[in-house]
């Protein structure tokens, strides 16, 4: 097992490594960043002050031959939320780290005379001067950053929202063609680096030593089971329904249920919707000479992704991901794929997190600082945004900040945070998940569309409210899932195949070393959300916070006609007990 | 005996790609009558609908109006005239 922890001390410009604490041990992704940041971060700090930190951490079997494992934790406190952050990216940065020995870089202190790059490689680590970075837009500095070092390094940016101090500032990491697409987006963790001092992290893989594995026959029969079930799961085997559409097939899906927010929240469902959906871009990426399916990182089976290119099949853009999609196009009232496009390259470029900046600019639609569906009015605010202008600064931070500016009051956040593409009011569970994550709206947290719409680990009508044990259920299973570095879509074969899940258990154990059986999955998730629960009320939050806004709760959603029902009781309820 | 209702199918992802078209009007008194139908007007959707033994699918979704059978009458959903019926092969993002 691996047991080096990279510490960069930007104050003393110093980046040194230690050995792994022993309590760590047994953690990784998730489960470590949140351990780290309770432990080292206060959790009354500004988000943006010299005692903040940016944690990044692989899971426990990323880097191995464990498949669909490329997943990085990146954590801290939220400049967004104000609480404890975890953002999850799929990207070959998080298996190169793992492969040089690492299992956590802590970026600490601050450097205030300018910006700096983090270079690491198997000799060791170093900061060097970023000065010649700052203002760029990200695609073209990762182009820069790979003639300056060499073709299939991995890069980690802040972008020049980051640098203006953003709440909605993401982290970019590049895909596997080199662009900035792949994002550990939400929650502001762009700020949190920017406000280090440092700008990118640049990883150089060669001759890394790769993973320690402890238990290698228990790891290569878990990996096995996992990989065989993912091979056969309809949603996740090769060819399967992610492969052939990609991740935007919920677009149509949700707005039959009457689940697809439209035009900020205000309706669940639209007829225009299909021509923003998954079927319809499959055709056009097929008709361009686009990617698909295509992979966030080498060694993944289920291949969701894609390249999205122009019209004219020229300036791939990168992935258009279904939460993408419905933010910057149905929530906008936008049902134009090659506006939102434009809209997403433009969030790629700056540094922005797609969902939180699509809810931003439907709020601001809804104050009457433009009109829903004006895509290039969207695309001229975001040029704001670049220049930092005024009304750019009122954009850069987040659907609630900019709410406030305008008076708006439907301002669809938990925590501070915007939600992803599930009005709550259509699918009970998901607005459970919303309400009571740690992180703030995050259907991540517990992806409970799974059962609620898609059929996939059982079937759970939508509308019951009577769902706090599934989502208490859920919460642990995803914290195990992002702790042990797989991708959460594995979770729709563990889901439907026990051999599978028992298999990804079994990686994790393998490589630590350590008899684990899935009996252990709700207790190590538990203690991962204890912590972050824990570190939230320190930092201020209370029952009051895990709520969803008011109108949810008083405007029934087009066209079925519910409120969000679920009573305040049982959302208490979700993680205090069992 | 009455004449079924017409309603109008909805077919996504696969499904669309096997019957060649994205909507079709059917008559049917109920949600298996209405399948059945399908299949003898796109024989190609059957084997995305149906297992061997006839039975619908596990993570196939079927919807009236946006709601879903498995919380109405199942395949015994009776149908009305103007129902829209949409059609889901299993499909899965997030």
């Amino acid at each position: 097992m691996n047991t080096k922890i990279l510490r960069v001390n930007m104050e003393r410009l110093t980046a040194e490594f230690e050995e792994l604490p022993d309590a760590y041990r047994s953690l990784g992704g998730r489960g470590l960043t949140s351990a780290i940041v309770a432990a080292e971060v206060p959790p009354e700090c500004h988000p943006l002050g010299p005692r903040n930190k940016l944690v990044l951490a692989p899971g426990i079997v990323t880097g191995t031959s464990a498949p669909s494992s490329g997943r990085l934790s990146v954590g801290g406190k939220s400049p967004l939320t104000g609480g404890i952050k975890e953002s999850n990216v799929g990207s070959r940065f998080a298996q190169t780290l793992a492969r040089l020995g690492i299992r956590a870089i802590i970026v600490e202190g601050q450097f205030k005379e300018g910006y700096k790059l983090l270079a690491v490689g198997k000799a060791g680590a170093e900061l060097v001067d970023a000065s010649q970075w700052i203002g760029q837009g990200l695609y073209a500095s990762f182009e820069r950053l790979e003639e300056a070092f060499r073709d299939r390094v991995d890069i980690c940016g802040a972008g020049v929202v980051a640098e203006m101090s953003a709440r909605n500032s993401g982290l970019a990491f590049n895909d596997l063609e080199g662009r900035s697409t792949r994002y550990a987006g939400r929650g502001g963790l762009g700020a949190v680096m920017a406000s280090r001092g440092l700008k990118f992290i640049v990883l150089d893989g060669d001759g890394a030593p790769g993973v320690e594995v402890e238990d290698k026959e228990v790891f290569d029969r878990g990996r096995r089971k996992l990989a065989e079930g993912l091979k056969a799961h309809d949603v996740t085997k090769p060819g399967g329904a992610l492969a052939s559409y990609g991740t935007n097939v919920l677009i149509n899906v949700m707005n039959e249920a009457g689940g697809l927010p439209h035009r900020n929240f205000s309706s669940g469902q639209d007829p225009r919707a299909e021509e923003v959906s998954g079927e319809r871009k499959a055709e056009l990426i097929q008709k361009r000479g686009g990617v698909r399916p295509h992979a966030c990182h080498p060694g993944c089976i289920i291949q969701c992704s894609e390249v999205w290119t122009r019209e004219d099949g020229a300036d791939p853009m990168g992935v258009l991901e279904y939460e993408s999609v419905w933010a910057l196009g149905p929530n906008c009232g936008i049902y134009d794929l090659d506006t939102i496009g434009e809209l997403n390259r433009a969030c790629n470029d700056l540094g922005l997190d797609t969902i939180e900046t699509g809810n931003t600019l439907a709020v601001v639609m809804e104050g009457g600082l433009l009109e829903f569906g004006d895509g290039a009015g969207a695309l001229r605010l975001l040029e704001e945004v670049r220049r930092g202008t005024p009304t750019g600064r009122l954009l850069m931070h987040g659907a609630a900040f900019a709410g406030t500016a305008l008076g708006v009051t439907r301002v669809p956040v938990v925590k501070g945070q915007a939600m992803p593409a599930y009005d709550p009011r259509a699918v009970k569970g998901i607005g459970i998940a919303y309400a009571t994550s740690p992180m703030g709206a995050d259907h991540t947290a517990g992806y409970s569309i799974a059962p609620e719409i898609l059929g996939v680990g059982g079937k759970v009508d939508p509308l019951d409210p009577d769902k706090g044990a599934l989502l208490r259920g859920l919460q642990r299973a995803t914290a195990f899932i992002d702790s042990a570095g797989y991708c959460l879509f594995t979770a729709f074969a563990v889901l439907d195949f026990p051999e599978a899940l028992e298999g990804m258990v079994e990686t994790v154990g393998g490589v630590l070393g350590t008899p684990l059986t899935v009996d252990d999955v709700d207790a190590i998730g538990k203690k991962i959300l204890d912590a972050e629960r824990t570190f939230n009320a320190a930092a201020g939050f209370t029952q009051t916070d895990d709520r969803l806004p008011e109108f949810m709760h008083l405007e029934t959603l087009p066209p079925h006609g519910h409120v969000f029902d679920v009573p305040a009781e049982e959302l208490d309820a979700v993680l205090r007990d069992g | 005996m009455m004449e079924a209702p017409s309603v109008t199918v909805r077919l996504f992802a696969r499904l669309r790609e096997a019957a060649g078209t994205s909507e079709i009007a059917l008559q049917a008194q109920d949600i298996r009558g209405l399948l059945d139908a399908l299949v003898a007007k796109a024989p190609s959707v059957g084997s995305e609908l149906l297992e061997a033994d006839g039975q619908l699918r596990q993570a196939v979704t079927v919807m009236v109006n946006g709601r879903n059978i498995e919380f109405l009458g199942g395949l015994d959903t009776p149908l009305r005239g103007g129902d829209t019926v949409a059609v889901f092969p299993v499909v899965a993002g997030g």
